[in-house]
Parts: C-alpha cells; structure tokens; sequence
C-alpha cells in the first residue's frame, strides 16, 4: 500500500515536470526540430520606419484561414456588366502591380505602418463594368467575414488588394492571399483572406462587426461607434 | 480559525485558473460581452493571450489536485 502511494507520488511529479517542460518551451515558441527564420521583410522604406509583419494581433473572428493558391478564386460579382472569375496566379498577372506605405490603425488601440504591395481594387472594378445606380463595394473573406465601402471612396482612392506585405507574401495570418488595404479606414474595414468582391447598390450593407454595433463608415479621424 | 492546507490551496487555485479559463474563452468568442463586463479591463486580444498561457499552470495545479485528492500525498 505504503509502495503504491509511493509510485504514485513519483509518477505525478514527472507528469507535473514534463507539463513544466513543454510549457516553458512552449513559452519560448521552440518546436524540437523546427528553426525559425526571420522573414526577409523590408523595415524602412524611403526613409520611413515600418513595423514587422510580427507586430500584428491575431484578431480575426475564427483563426488564421490557410487558403490554397491553386484552388483560389477570385470573383466580382454582383452590379456588374461581366461577372469577372481570377486565379490567384491570373490576378497578379493581368492587372497592374502598386506598392505604398499605408497604417492600419486597430480599434483594440494598435497600429503598424507596413510597405503594402498589390493591384487597385478599382483596376478590377473598371474590367467588371459597376453598373449605374452601384454605390457599395462589399468584400467578402474566406472565413465569412464580411464588410463594404463606399464606391466613390473605392474609386477616388488607390485603395490595394495586397499580396505582399514588406516585400513578402502575405502569410495566412495577414490574409494570403489577399488583404484589402482599406486606407483611413478602421481595422475591420481591412478584410482579409478576401475571396469575393460584390458590387451593391445597397448603401446601408452592414458586414460582420458593422452589424455588431460598429460604424459603417470606419472613418478613423471618428469613432468607430459613430453610426452618424 | 481557517486550517491552512495545501490541498485547500490548490483546489482554490484550479477554481480560480478555471474561471479565469472560461472567462478568457468568452473574451476571445464573445468580446463584447467581456470587455463591458470587466469595464474594459479585458479585451479580446489580452483575453487570447491569457488563454494560450494558461494551459501549463492551469494542467499542473489540475494534476496536483486530482492527486491530492485521491490520497497519493496523504501521510
């Protein structure tokens, strides 16, 4: 009995040490048989400093999406004279390449300022033909995240779908394959992992956060509880 | 007068990991309910990130409680 309780003690404080041990390597993020290489990101750009692509939050509403290139389609749909279908290898290809330096300012009160590389929105919007009477553009993610943005400020703007971030691809926790580089915008107009482009005539469109109490407009000079 | 036990100690601080693990799994699903709820103190990126450190103190205190229970400690 009294050899049991014994064996028994033992047993538990190797459990407890080996919990220990994974947790502190856990802590330090090292995987036995896995180095990690720092991405070969740009940090400054024409003079100005850029965060890393480390210094974003995982905030997404169910967990980085790891979209297959291959199978990925692209489609723009909706107030259009042609229904428009690209690959991810079509997309970078047909359309024009732009890169800028744009802050993405989080309502969870932080911001990383990041080289952003990519094709105009409105470049695939022009090829589609918006029909008259469309005033919303609503993206749609993979993940069935949604949200929408004026068309005038689509147009008006060199508003980016980015693939690239600092000279590197977007990793699946940025968006691969693209992230909307809405500028001036709150965090939650930057719709990741974007898979479908919708052309609405519906201006009161609320996506997912903006139907949970968020402002449609997403302006960052007001509240993004400013429904006004 | 309170007798003080390690067995006691431990069953309070599992109580407390598994509340604090609810909590932080509600602020991660339903942040807006947490964040109005402790005023603000907790929102869903600090709750995430409690959440993923909270496995390793939170399985050790449950490994000790389970065998303080069951009497393997007892002298």
């Amino acid at each position: 009995m009294r050899r049991g309780r014994r064996t028994g003690q033992i047993v538990v404080i190797l459990l407890v040490g080996a919990i220990a041990v994974l947790y502190a390597l856990d802590l330090a993020g090292n995987r036995p048989g896995v180095t990690e290489l720092a991405p070969a990101e740009v940090r400054d750009y024409q003079g100005e400093q850029l965060s890393s692509i480390a210094d974003f939050r995982e905030n997404s509403i169910r967990g980085p999406q790891y979209v297959n290139a291959s199978t990925y389609t692209l489609t723009i749909d909706g107030q259009v004279e042609n229904r428009k279908e690209y690959s991810y290898d079509a997309l970078i290809e047909r359309f024009p390449h732009y890169r800028k330096v744009v802050t993405l300012y989080c309502v969870e009160g932080w911001d990383v300022t990041i080289l952003w590389e990519g094709v105009r929105v409105n470049d695939l919007l022009l090829e589609a033909g918006v029909k008259p009477g469309a005033n919303t553009v609503i993206f749609y993610a993979e993940d069935g995240y949604s949200s929408s943005l004026p068309l005038t400020y689509i147009e008006d703007r060199d508003i980016l779908l980015a693939y690239a971030m600092n000279d590197v691809t977007l990793p699946a926790e940025r968006g691969f394959p693209f992230e909307l580089v809405a500028e001036d915008r709150w965090g939650y107009k930057w719709v990741k992992w974007v898979t479908r482009i919708e052309v609405s005539d519906d201006e009161n469109y609320r996506g997912y956060w903006e139907s949970r109490g968020y402002a449609n407009n997403g302006s960052i000079d007001r509240s993004f509880f400013d429904q006004g | 007068m309170v007798r003080f036990t390690y067995r006691k100690l431990i069953s309070w601080t599992l109580l407390a990991f598994t509340l604090l693990f609810l909590i932080n799994g509600f602020g991660i699903t339903k942040p807006w309910l947490v964040r109005s709820l402790t005023f603000g103190l907790l929102d869903r990126a600090l709750s995430q990130q409690i959440h993923f450190h909270l496995w390793g103190p939170f399985l050790i205190v449950l490994v000790l409680h389970i065998s303080y229970s069951s009497g393997i400690f007892r002298r």
